[in-house]
């Protein structure tokens, strides 16, 4: 049988000879990457394509739905609520700085020894929520000049008191004769009094509620929390 | 190998690699700027439906609030003042104090003398002070009622000032100074002469 292969008249080629040239294979894988890019770009291409109509479909819609909320924001509601919130500001502001003068008055009082005349006072707004009295007194003897000091400086509200113009004047004198004055007392003196808030706070948190008013409207002033956020503020600023 | 296929191959690269350069490339920086002002004008949709919500809430709260408060609360601090009302109200409250007052006048605003108010603010703080006076003899007791009716009105008056000294037959001399307020408008209000409505 090898005889009549070997005998054949076809030229047979050696094996060795089958192999492909090393060439051959390089510019197959060149194929298949060109190939592959050739059909990846256009598939990219079309797909980013697509995606950017979406984004930009997406971008629109947001701008669309930017606009419709803008619009719906409404100026004159927002001018509502800056009008009430303002006035409810200065309510609380006003309402805050209040003081009671009676509860001065009945502090004053208290404190205040028998022997002691008051013959003139004066009450005035010193700084915000306190008040500055300046009073002349009159007294029997020195001994209850001593002891009416002794009483405001035990009383917290008073402590801030202080005696001047302290002067002595002998009942018997010529100037107590001279002067007209219904006071008979020989020692006159001048005092003053700072009160702050605290100390003189006003009674209408006590108003009758049935009046329909203080009391109302703290209740609501403190009920309605109107601090606007800043986005707002800030919205209604620039509107 | 054929020339003509080498060529053609190098040719889909060079056109593959074209396509990825001049489109690819700028349309997916094009893609990410979009994105990220898309995410800009969702955030602020985000921020504007927020205020629009929370101007709704407040607008539901003010709507629910009682018309007694609505009522008092403009009573407390009004536009405008009617000071004609005031003095009447300062008569009224007298009169229900059994007092007869010697002087009863409006001063004016300070507003139009350009000084500070009892509160230590400036009159451009939103605020009009309208500045009253009564002068009486009365006792005592008197004045004490007198303050505390003062105290409990339905709109404040303050007593910026009180003056109290011995008058005749055991009674005392008081001048009392009161402020009330209103609000300082965008458009200047009238203004309204000193001494204008003394009794």
């Amino acid at each position: 049988m090898s005889e009549i292969s070997s005998s054949s008249f076809i030229p047979k080629r050696k094996a060795n000879d089958l192999s492909k040239p090393a060439g051959h294979r390089n510019i197959f894988i060149l194929s298949i990457v060109s190939y592959a890019l050739f059909v990846a770009a256009p598939v990219a291409a079309a797909t980013i394509f697509i995606y950017q109509k979406y984004t930009d479909n997406t971008f629109q819609q947001n701008v669309v739905n930017l606009d419709t909320v803008i619009k719906s924001f409404n100026d004159a509601d927002m001018l509502r609520v800056l009008d009430f919130h303002e006035r409810l500001k200065l309510t609380s502001q006003i309402f805050h700085s209040q003081v009671s003068l009676a509860s001065l008055l009945n502090i004053l009082e208290q404190s205040t020894v028998k022997t002691v005349k008051f013959n003139s006072l004066k009450i005035s707004q010193a700084e915000a929520g306190s008040l500055l009295a300046e009073a002349e007194l009159s007294a029997d003897s020195f001994d209850a000049v001593i002891f009416q000091r002794g009483q405001y400086e035990n009383n917290q509200s008073l402590a801030s008191s202080s005696f001047t113009n302290l002067i002595f004047t002998p009942p018997n004198s010529e100037t107590t004769k001279d002067v007209k004055t219904t006071d008979s007392k020989p020692i006159k003196l001048t005092t003053k009094f700072t009160f702050t808030k605290d100390n003189i706070l006003s009674v209408t948190s006590t108003t009758d509620p049935e009046n329909n008013s203080i009391s109302d409207l703290e209740v609501a002033s403190s009920s309605l929390d109107f601090s606007l956020p800043e986005d707002i503020s800030s919205q209604a600023t620039s509107s | 190998m054929n020339p003509f296929n080498l060529f053609f191959q190098i040719s889909m690269v060079v056109i593959a690699v074209t396509i990825g350069v001049l489109y690819i490339n700028p349309t997916l920086k094009e893609i990410k700027a979009t994105q990220a002002n898309s995410l800009i004008y969702t955030e602020e949709i985000s921020k504007v439906s927020a205020v629009n919500d929370a101007l709704a809430d407040r607008i539901a709260y003010m709507d629910n609030l009682s018309l007694a408060n609505k009522q008092a609360l403009i009573k407390y601090l009004p536009d405008k003042l009617d000071e004609v009302a005031v003095l009447k109200d300062l008569k009224s409250i007298l009169s229900t104090q059994s007092i007869e007052p010697k002087t009863l006048t409006y001063k004016g605003t300070e507003n139009q003398k350009g000084t500070v108010d009892g509160f230590g603010n400036s009159t451009n703080s939103g605020l009009i002070t309208h500045q009253f006076e009564i002068s009486a003899d009365i006792t005592y007791a008197d004045l004490k009622g007198l303050l505390k009716a003062l105290e409990v009105n339905n709109y404040p008056l303050s007593v910026t000032s009180l003056t109290v000294n011995p008058s005749e037959n055991g009674f005392l001399a008081v001048d009392i100074s009161l402020a009330t307020f209103s609000r300082k408008l965008e458009i200047n209000p009238v203004s309204t002469p000193v001494n204008d409505g003394q009794i």
